[in-house]
């Protein structure tokens, strides 16, 4: 099969963070993988990208202001025209690092806030971080740059999502994005303490729906919504391998953040060739490219153009099976797992399990059972 | 192409000239009139249709700021 043309790069340029937020969609044995791409690792990998045709670049993590080498990874990007976004939770910004970012010409800031409730925020966090936050999201504007605050839903602070539309657009974001949290890595680790209602869902929605006019033109309100409450699954990753690419600390490339967890699958690392090669050939990459891997009720589904059979992380960690219909579909005769997660999660008051090296230690001997948690 | 956060629109050949010309100089006549310049008998309304109905599209989509 021809490989296609991928237009965006999350590069996960560290996974070291002082954030220790309860729905990470860093790998839970995270602390394993501390052998990261160096400069020059990147430099090339990020030249080869723009070769194989993408245009974006977002500078994830982790935290990536971590890295050190952050400016001359952006000057170096934009020096390829690729589009640069730094993706931050903006504990570790100042002025000074702004202006530089902003000097080696990088475009976008997407800023990570946790809630409009200090100390739910800081709950879900893990560190004190509110105050410093919104200091730097106002200087992220006065230093010039376009900013997307990012809120992730759940349980704790859904019901506050009219505060949220109104603080973002008290800060001057460009773009409010409200995503419900997927449940994989830290996050599934959280299900029964972040999963929200039926009801809370509803209400959120409601608000978005009804906010959206008034900022029309000034700030856009993206809603992601929460796929265990839908009756079709998401697009996942726009279908697998097929126009994003996920690149980790130590350099594998692999479709999207969670892919990790589905057994069997091969992903290589742009250490030892290179991201043309890998794109076109890697097993992993290949494994759900295309339709020929589905099964009924996909298989003959005329959805499945549209949503490529869903999210085969989520078939795998609920299913089974990564090569299942997602079960969030009503169609998957799985869909019962659904029912019952949401079920369990809703009177569930499960304990909080903290995004850190020491958690990522324990929880890494355990072994993995799908389905059965 | 026209790349932003989350996403990107495919342009056709001529918005791309319309958006140089958003430079914070130009008015929306401005555009029109340069153009209508370049692309000589082309009707100059329709370029004005063109251009107005585009901007408006971008401006909704927080793509553009006035």
């Amino acid at each position: 099969m021809t490989a296609p043309r991928p237009y965006t790069l999350v590069a996960e340029i560290t996974y070291k963070c002082p954030l220790r937020c309860l729905y990470c969609s860093n790998p839970v044995n995270f602390h394993e993988m501390r052998n990261e791409l160096s400069t020059e690792q990147w430099v090339r990998t990020f030249s080869e990208a723009a070769d194989l045709g993408v245009v974006q670049l977002h500078f994830s993590g982790g935290e990536p202001v971590v890295r050190k080498d952050l400016p001359e990874l952006i000057r170096h990007a934009r020096s390829r025209d690729l589009y640069t976004n730094l993706i931050t939770g903006g504990t570790l910004l100042n002025e000074e690092k702004l202006r530089l970012f902003r000097d080696c010409g990088l475009e976008h800031i997407q800023l990570s806030l946790q809630d409009t409730d200090r100390k739910t925020a800081e709950l879900v966090a893990g560190i004190r971080s509110y105050a410093k936050k919104l200091e730097i999201a106002r200087l992220i504007k006065q230093v010039g740059f376009p900013l997307t605050i990012n809120v992730v839903l759940h349980r704790l602070n859904i019901e506050h999502v009219p505060a949220l539309i109104a603080q973002a657009a008290e800060l001057g974001a460009q773009r409010l994005e409200l995503a419900n949290t997927q449940y994989h890595a830290w996050a599934q680790e959280n299900q029964s303490a972040l999963m929200p209602t039926r009801a809370q869902l509803d209400q959120a929605e409601a608000v978005v729906l009804e906010a959206r006019p008034r900022y029309q033109g000034t700030m856009e309100i993206a809603y992601v919504k929460a796929d265990y409450y839908s009756d079709f699954p998401k697009p996942c990753m726009g279908g697998w391998a097929r126009s994003y690419m996920v690149i980790t600390p130590t350099g594998e490339v692999l479709p999207c953040h969670a892919a990790h967890v589905i057994p069997g699958l091969h992903f290589d690392s742009v250490r030892d060739q290179s991201l043309t090669t890998i794109w076109a050939e890697s097993q992993g990459l290949n494994a759900f490219r295309g339709d020929s891997w589905m099964q009924e009720p996909c298989r003959s589904c005329p959805k499945k153009t549209i949503d490529f059979g869903g999210c085969r992380c989520q078939a795998f960690l609920l299913a089974g099976d990564a090569a299942a219909t997602d079960p969030v579909c009503s169609l998957s005769p799985r869909h019962d797992i659904i029912r019952k997660a949401i079920a369990k999660a809703e009177q569930g008051n499960g304990s909080l399990i903290y995004r850190d090296p020491k958690n990522s230690e324990r929880l890494s001997t355990r072994p993995l059972e799908p389905a059965s948690r | 192409m026209l790349v932003f956060p989350e996403a990107a629109l495919m342009l056709n050949e001529t918005a791309p000239e319309i958006l140089k010309l958003c430079d914070g100089e130009h008015t929306i006549e401005g555009i029109v009139d340069s153009l209508a310049q370049r692309f000589v008998g082309i009707d100059r309304e329709a370029i004005k249709e063109d251009v107005t109905g585009f901007l408006t599209r971008i401006k909704a989509r927080g793509l553009l700021e006035a």
